[in-house]
């Protein structure tokens, strides 16, 4: 009986591997550190910089682990609860959300090219392209 | 031939459209394709239901397009179709905005008007839990206008603020009430809004005054030998002033929607601790002048999220007090009973005592998507024509 109700138990596990997220900026990056709470406002769009640095948000679609994972953490939201606050003030004109990413890769591409720029990625991904200023998990 | 001239032409588009530099051009939409079945305790429509499945009422569908004309400037439009309107298209929003700095935008133009706390994005369907807001509250009237708007938007440690200003005006065009044809003149109309968010507590405050004159309102039709309201001012305008005083001409002059002041003020308290979500809202109408009636309406909805579904349940009530005019006109048996009595038909006309209980269910099965579904139970004071149950289902997207 007991081994059933383990059974059953670890059928309802999560069996996914969560995600651990990296969140990075271009190499050449004037940021080195963060705070949590500012980069939360920065990616609900309540402010656009980080300290004294003004950053553009990239963010990953929604359809990714990596986002999901993000969105938790970070902003204590599901993803349809952040899409949900996005489509509040977008439809009023107040925002607009962080550009969308498809792959890890192309957000690392995009820091690339823009040095004011900051993202998430798996935390697997992370390249000598990028800086890691904190992981979250 | 017809084949090379119809060649000609398209490469001749072709060339002219590559010289031509297009605006950027960012495009966001939300629809929401909803049905219902209704049980009216009398008659065989409620709330824009019948007793077989439609699904007209709650249908919307809105397009946005919006483009940065510079770092600071950006046009949006925005167009509504509305099942319940017959998916008539309406301009929502058209306006040209302004970034003064990262806290502060001026638009001009035409924008939604930010009465209550779902006003703005009233018709996003995917961004709240109800298939729509409570309808004893949030009353589906014309409520964009043309004009100027403040925007002023903060991020402080302790709290974000919002304060908003707005000024403008707008006129709708109100035909087929009563078979009547009225448009309603908003003018002069503005408001403050305030709005502040400590962690998962918001508090909103809004302000509106209005004055409205209503075109064709003489021509709602009352019984013979009145014929319409203008037929009853004209009554009322010719007793003779010895008999009546002069209180008969003033409800002659208060039987008219002229240059009337209303004041409408809403006060909101919205609390998301973890899981849960609690939400309340009280409005307030007053009208200075007028056969219109003053009201308050209100509603409570608590809910609660286990990951991708939530559950809640709602009360709202709708109180609206006929105005008092007749008074003013001294009772005389068989001279002005009659009048007093159709004074009170006409005010009376605006007057309900409304409540509605409902239980509903909201699932994220998708990202941008959502199915809700809602049960409903409204009853109307000595009105069982718009009393009774209502089921309603709904798919919501944004994109």
């Amino acid at each position: 009986m007991k081994k059933l109700l383990i059974f059953i138990m670890t059928l309802f596990m999560p069996i996914a591997v969560v995600a651990e997220v990296a969140v990075v900026v271009a190499a050449s990056s004037p940021l080195s550190s963060i705070d949590l709470k500012e980069l939360e406002k920065l990616y609900l769009g309540k402010s656009k910089s980080l300290g004294d640095v003004s950053v553009s948000a990239l963010n990953q679609v929604d359809s990714s682990d990596v986002t999901t994972e993000f969105n938790r953490v970070l902003l204590n939201k599901s993803n349809s609860q952040v899409k949900a606050y996005w489509s509040k003030l977008v439809f009023t004109g107040k925002g607009t959300p962080p550009k969308e990413f498809n792959s890890d890769s192309e957000v690392i591409q995009a820091l690339k090219n823009d040095s004011s720029a900051i993202g998430y990625i798996d935390a697997g991904a992370v390249s000598g392209d990028v800086k890691v200023l904190t992981t979250l998990k | 031939m017809k084949s090379t001239k119809w060649l000609v032409s398209l490469a001749g588009v072709l060339i002219c459209s590559s010289n031509i530099a297009f605006a950027d051009f960012t495009w966001n939409g939300f629809l929401t394709v909803g049905g219902g079945i209704a049980d009216p305790d009398e008659g065989e429509t409620l709330e824009g239901y019948e007793d077989t499945f439609t699904f007209q009422e709650d249908s919307v569908l809105g397009l946005q397009a919006s483009s940065e004309l510079s770092d600071k400037v950006t046009a949006t439009v925005q167009v509504l179709a509305k099942g319940s309107r017959e998916f008539e298209p309406e301009i929502s929003w058209a306006n040209i905005s302004y970034n003064v700095n990262d806290d502060l935008m001026v638009r001009v133009g035409r924008y939604q008007m930010p009465l209550y706390l779902y006003s703005d994005y009233l018709k996003v369907s995917y961004a709240y839990h109800w298939i729509s807001p409570p309808s004893d509250v949030y009353v589906d009237v014309a409520s964009s206008q043309n004009g100027i708007n403040v925007v002023y938007d903060k991020s402080f440690s302790f709290a974000d603020v919002t304060a908003e200003f707005y000024y403008g005006s707008d006129d709708a065009d109100l035909s087929g009430t009563g078979g009547t044809d009225l448009v309603t003149e908003w003018r002069k109309q503005w408001g403050l809004v305030g709005t502040m968010a400590f962690d998962w507590v918001t508090v909103r405050l809004s302000y509106n005054p209005v004055h409205l004159t209503v075109d064709g309102y003489g021509n709602v039709p009352l019984p013979a030998p009145l014929n319409n309201i203008d037929g009853l001012r004209a009554v009322l305008n010719s007793l003779p002033v010895g008999l009546v005083g002069t209180g008969a001409s003033q409800v002659a002059d208060d039987l008219a929607y002229e240059d009337d002041k209303l004041i409408y003020g809403s006060a909101a308290l919205k609390l998301e601790p973890g899981n849960f979500l609690f939400v309340t809202e009280f409005t307030d109408l007053d009208y200075k002048s007028g056969p219109g009636a003053d009201g308050n309406t209100w509603y409570v909805s608590g809910g609660y999220r286990f990951g991708d579904w939530m559950v809640h349940l709602t009360h709202s009530e709708s109180d609206q007090d006929a105005a008092d005019l007749s008074s003013k006109i001294p009772l005389i048996p068989t001279v002005t009973d009659g009048l007093i009595a159709a004074v009170d038909g006409v005010t009376g006309f605006y007057e309900i005592e409304k409540e509605t209980d409902s239980l509903g269910v909201r699932w994220n099965f998708s990202p941008g998507v959502a199915f809700k579904a809602e049960y409903a139970d409204t009853e109307v004071t000595d009105n069982p024509s718009r009393s009774g149950k209502v089921l309603r289902f709904a798919i919501d997207a944004v994109f």
